[in-house]
């Protein structure tokens, strides 16, 4: 417990040096790539949020409370729709189960039923189990200085690195020069086309740090449908100890 | 009513505890369910004569959070059922209300001659937990199935694959003691007393190696049999792996008699597509190796560990595939080479809107043996279904 808290207030020290740091210089197209990300991942986090599927002749939504510890651990409970309020997914390593209760089973998921969406989502599943790394898996490159709805950003170039599993060709983000926002993101496929964009917007203060609160997520070519998440609240650097990852808590949160 | 006074009596002390303890003052409740209809039409040959039933189906299920150390959970079935089946057959409400458990907690609310309701509370238990250890007493479901549809390990709460409408599945009145070692693995020692009051005790213990949840059992079951098992769950080809054996002894004619074997394998493989297939295969020691297939027999046979199915050996395929986000298309298939039994049941299932689905399920049986032998027939449902 104190060892963790110790790393955790060395990390938090690295993370303010860093940020000090570029803030003072220009910074690199690695460095405010680097900071949009710890930004919005946090060394852990708690949320609550809402994808709703937009579709020109209907809308779900699916609503849920998660609770992640580094990219190793993470736990989601469904709060909404009625029939899958209560269910819970693990995962710890490359390991996932998933809790029914209304049938008291835990079912361990084989890696292929990841895969599986959720009614037809724009989200997919590795931006779900951040499987990539925006950081680790790309090149990246300062291309220019561009306003997005009022808000002064970098336009950066991520190129995937050739031995990284990366289901982009290329993708473009304009993150806000002053917050390290990541206001607008476009993703290509391998044959330069512009395959989705995301947009984010409405900045709230979510425990120590300001964030947009929604994201648009909008498929390319197709008229009227795209997924929207709103981040209800959120809390990062919380303290949260490796057991509650664990098979025994799955059941008792709520 | 009387039971209702009971179910408060149970209740208060803990109400009581919880509003004294100010340590534990919180107290959250959560409740849900939903209401269904659902049109039953049955036949033995499809072009001759059908039976028309219909089943208005409400599910309330509570829980509550008392303090950091308890739960509390109770969940009641309530079903009216009408039809051609509730005039024809007067000993249906009582079929119906077949006492599960040793606990009575079932009863006829009301019954005429075209219309009866039943009334069954199938979880009424109280969860303490301290630490690592969890303490569970009353009427709770106790999971220790790997594979999805035969399930041997599954000692307590045996479901019936063709009882679909029945999701949230039976329980089990059973004293369970849990005790996690890791965050992946369990100690589980269950004491389940069942409707002729023969007890069953088992102990497991599942731990997670080699990316895959193993387990070992074992216990007496029903006072009568010696049983060892073993389950896993794992990844073959990124698909999932599951197998179940459980081996029974007659605990009477122990030197004199050879045990019996029940064993499921499973294989399921999600493609990028979102199509799911399924395979599983079942050994059932005590099935019939030959023989003709009854389908009344094999529809509303008991299912427990000892009798999965009626034949020595089974075959199941399942398919599902979204078609579009909201509507989704199942089928599945079961194969009984001993008495050359054939099933297949198409389904779909369409969200209507945020909270109500549309399905049409069928089953369809067919056999050697002819219709009016008993020996094809089927059935085709339609249900809407709010939840909330």
């Amino acid at each position: 417990m104190k060892r963790f808290q110790i790393i955790k207030v060395f990390l938090a020290l690295c993370f303010i040096s860093v940020q000090g740091l570029a803030k003072a210089q220009t910074p690199s197209a690695q460095e405010i790539v680097e900071n949009a990300d710890k930004l919005q991942r946090g060394i852990s986090n708690r949320s609550e949020m809402t994808m709703k599927i937009i579709r020109p002749k209907w809308e779900r939504s699916i609503s849920m409370k998660t609770w992640s510890k580094g990219t190793a651990y993470s736990m989601t409970y469904i709060t909404a729709p009625a029939k899958d309020k209560g269910q819970v997914f693990m995962k710890r390593d490359n390991e996932m189960w998933n809790w029914v209760p209304t049938i008291s089973r835990m079912i361990k998921l084989p890696p292929s039923m990841m895969s599986q969406g959720w009614m037809g989502s724009d989200y997919s599943n590795d931006d779900i189990l951040k499987e990539s790394s925006i950081v680790v898996d790309y090149t990246h490159k300062i291309i220019g200085n561009e306003n997005i709805n009022g808000i002064a950003c970098y336009k950066i170039e991520l190129i995937p690195k050739d031995d990284a599993t990366v289901v982009w060709g290329k993708v473009i983000k304009w993150i806000s020069q002053e917050n390290y926002w990541q206001i607008k993101t476009e993703y290509f496929d391998e044959d330069n086309e512009l395959v989705r964009t995301e947009i984010a917007s409405e900045i709230k203060t979510f425990g120590d740090r300001k964030l947009p609160s929604k994201v648009e997520i909008i498929p390319a070519n197709k008229v009227g449908q795209k997924t929207v998440i709103e981040i209800i609240s959120s809390e990062f650097n919380i303290s949260i100890e490796d057991a509650f990852f664990s098979q025994q808590n799955m059941k008792r949160i709520h | 009513m009387k039971k209702t006074i009971l179910y408060i009596l149970i209740l208060l002390p803990f109400i009581n505890f919880a509003q004294n303890d100010s340590l534990q003052k919180t107290i959250t409740i959560d409740f849900k369910g939903y209401l269904k209809y659902m049109q039953t039409l049955s036949f033995q040959d499809i072009d001759g004569n059908w039976t028309t039933d219909n089943l208005i189906h409400n599910r309330l299920q509570f829980h509550s959070q008392i303090g950091n150390h308890l739960n509390f959970d109770v969940a009641m079935r309530n079903r009216i059922f009408y039809g051609e089946t509730v005039n024809l057959l007067p000993q249906y409400p009582d079929f119906i209300n077949q006492k599960q458990g040793f606990l009575n907690l079932s009863n006829i609310v009301f019954k005429s001659q075209s219309v009866f309701m039943h009334t069954a509370i199938d979880r009424l238990f109280l969860n303490y937990s301290f630490g690592k250890v969890e303490i569970t007493i009353g009427r709770q479901r106790i999971n220790w199935g790997q594979t999805f549809a035969f399930n041997p390990n599954d000692l307590f709460n045996s479901a019936d694959f063709f009882d679909f409408d029945y999701e949230e599945k039976p329980g089990a009145d059973a004293i369970r003691i849990q005790w996690y070692p890791s965050y992946t693995s369990k100690f589980d020692v269950v004491a389940q007393i069942d409707e002729n009051k023969k007890l069953t005790t088992a102990a497991l213990y599942r731990f997670n190696r080699w990316n895959t949840d193993i387990q070992f059992l074992g216990g007496l079951y029903k006072q009568h049999d010696y049983i060892v098992g073993a389950g896993f769950s794992g990844n073959l080809f990124k698909g999932g792996l599951r197998g179940e054996l459980s081996y029974f002894h007659p605990e009477e004619t122990w030197a004199d008699t050879n045990g019996t074997i029940v064993a499921s394998l499973a294989y399921d493989y999600t493609f990028s597509n979102s199509l799911m297939i399924q395979l599983e295969a079942l050994y059932n020691g005590y099935g019939q190796s030959s023989g003709d297939f009854n389908l009344s027999q094999f529809y509303f046979m008991q299912i427990s560990p000892q009798n999965l199915a009626l034949a020595e050996w089974s075959y199941l395929f399942t398919a599902s595939y979204p078609i579009t986000p909201l509507m989704s298309f199942q089928f599945s298939s079961m194969y009984s080479p001993s008495n050359k039994a054939f099933y297949y049941g198409p389904s779909i299932s369409y969200s209507l809107k945020e909270n109500l689905d549309f399905s049409i399920f069928s089953q369809i049986f067919t056999s050697e043996t002819t219709a009016t032998n008993g020996g094809k027939g089927g059935f085709l449902f339609w249900r809407l279904k709010g939840s909330f």
